[in-house]
């Protein structure tokens, strides 16, 4: 058939229409036997596209697996890349705050030479050294706010602050650009004093407010975290009732799940009264900046001490879940697995 | 005869459509859907997979998947990073 079409395409007399030509009768239901064929290898065809795109189960399981390896992969390139970029900031950080303290100690050292010796040489030197000491102070700080900047914009963390703390924490970064300004343009000893008096003053402010956008987010990370072992605790349930109806002793297990379940609640509590505490926010605006210094001071050391107690109780908690996955494994052996979803996940191999 | 050809003709044009039918799925945008029962296996050798976040700038090392199954580990380190950067003093003279 396709001998015939190609002769015909190059201009040559095929052999069925040579036989077609002499043949008589029986050329007549060879073409027609021939165009049947042709029809119903036609209609077959229509179909040839439908059947080769139907998937089995097995290549629908590997193209999800694919896929879902895919984007796992891209997750950790998202990671990678986030922690490179917070690796900078850690870095710039590091180097700003060791240059800080290099230039205080010459500072220091140049107060004191100009104290012996009190001439002019002495007092030059103090005053280019004052300089440097601010403006690596400057430079520390405005390194401590890139870094805090960084956590607020991260895409997980957007929305968890209802007001604009990036917007507040660029305006602090403008101001110390603008104290650089001052700082190269300062002559006298009071212009130096002024100016450090002010850095000393924003300083607190912005270690107060940038505590507070930590806590924030602190907090619902927690809380997160606390809804997550939730989850974890009714699996650790279904483990414990797998194994019992294999028929293995589960005292042990049941124990560290019930110490497991007591941190988990004592973080809960403690949670709960962080969270009542940030949602008054004394001493700060509804935008997020100091309105009473005092107040806000006193905020952030009582929410300070409540955050660092869950996170410690938060720890316990994933360690005591440590003590019981590996207590699970030890008595199961491979005989039981009690899967959740994909990320949560008890195999007893 | 000519309808032999006509048919022929036609055979390849529905082959090429056979072809579009056939060619791979475009990538799906919506994320794969994770088994969510719960079931009992026995004899399973599957490893425990630890969830893949992109939440972490922390630097922390990701603990492997078996000694981190619920990703706890991970998460307890990101608050323990936050907490280190809210920390961060600067060592200002009281004068100058």
């Amino acid at each position: 058939m396709f001998i015939n079409a190609a002769m015909i395409v190059l201009g040559k007399q095929s052999p069925i229409v040579r036989l077609e030509k002499y043949g008589g009768n029986n050329m007549k239901y060879t073409n027609r036997i021939l165009a049947s064929l042709v029809a119903a290898v036609f209609i077959l065809s229509l179909f040839s596209g439908v059947v080769a795109a139907i998937q089995t189960p097995a290549e629908q399981y590997n193209k999800d697996n694919e896929q879902n390896q895919s984007q796992e992969q891209n997750q950790l390139q998202e990671q990678n890349r986030l922690q490179e970029q917070y690796r900078l900031h850690k870095e710039k950080y590091d180097n700003t705050k060791k240059k800080f303290e290099e230039a205080r100690k010459i500072f220091e050292n140049a107060r004191e030479r100009l104290r012996n010796a009190n001439d002019n040489r002495s007092r030059e030197e103090l005053k280019i050294k004052t300089k440097d000491y601010l403006i690596r102070a400057i430079d520390q700080t405005i390194s401590h706010l890139e870094i805090l900047k960084y956590r607020v914009e991260l895409r997980e963390n957007r929305g968890i602050i209802e007001f604009d703390a990036s917007g507040n924490i660029e305006a602090h970064i403008t101001q110390l650009e603008e104290m650089k300004v001052k700082v190269e343009q300062a002559e006298t000893a009071r212009d130096f004093t002024t100016i450090h008096s002010e850095l000393k003053d924003l300083w607190v402010k912005i270690r107060l407010e940038t505590r507070y956008y930590v806590g924030i987010i602190l907090n619902y990370r927690s809380n997160a975290f606390l809804s997550k072992v939730d989850n974890v605790s009714v699996k650790m349930d279904e483990a414990i009732t797998r194994l019992e109806n294999e028929g293995i002793d589960t005292t042990k297990l049941k124990e560290e799940a019930a110490k497991f379940d007591r941190i988990v609640a004592d973080a809960k509590q403690n949670q709960q009264k962080t969270d009542e505490l940030f949602d008054v926010h004394d001493g700060f605006s509804s935008g997020g900046t100091v309105s009473d210094a005092n107040a806000a001071r006193e905020f952030i050391r009582q929410g300070d001490g409540m955050q660092r107690d869950t996170v410690k109780k938060l720890k316990d908690a994933a360690s005591q879940l440590k003590n019981f996955v590996n207590e699970f494994r030890k008595l199961a052996r491979g005989l039981v697995t009690i899967e959740g979803s994909s990320t949560e996940t008890l195999s007893g191999n | 005869m000519k309808l032999v050809y006509i048919l022929i003709v036609l055979v390849v044009a529905a082959f090429t459509l056979g072809c579009i039918g056939n060619k791979p799925a475009e990538p799906s945008t919506s994320a794969p859907i994770a088994p969510v029962e719960t079931s009992v296996s026995t004899g399973a050798t599957t490893a425990p997979v630890a969830p893949v976040e992109t939440s972490v700038p922390t630097g922390a090392t990701t603990a492997p998947a078996s000694e981190d199954p619920f990703g706890t580990d991970m998460d307890v380190a990101d608050l323990d990073s936050m907490l280190a950067d809210s920390s961060m003093d600067i060592s200002l003279m009281d004068s100058i």
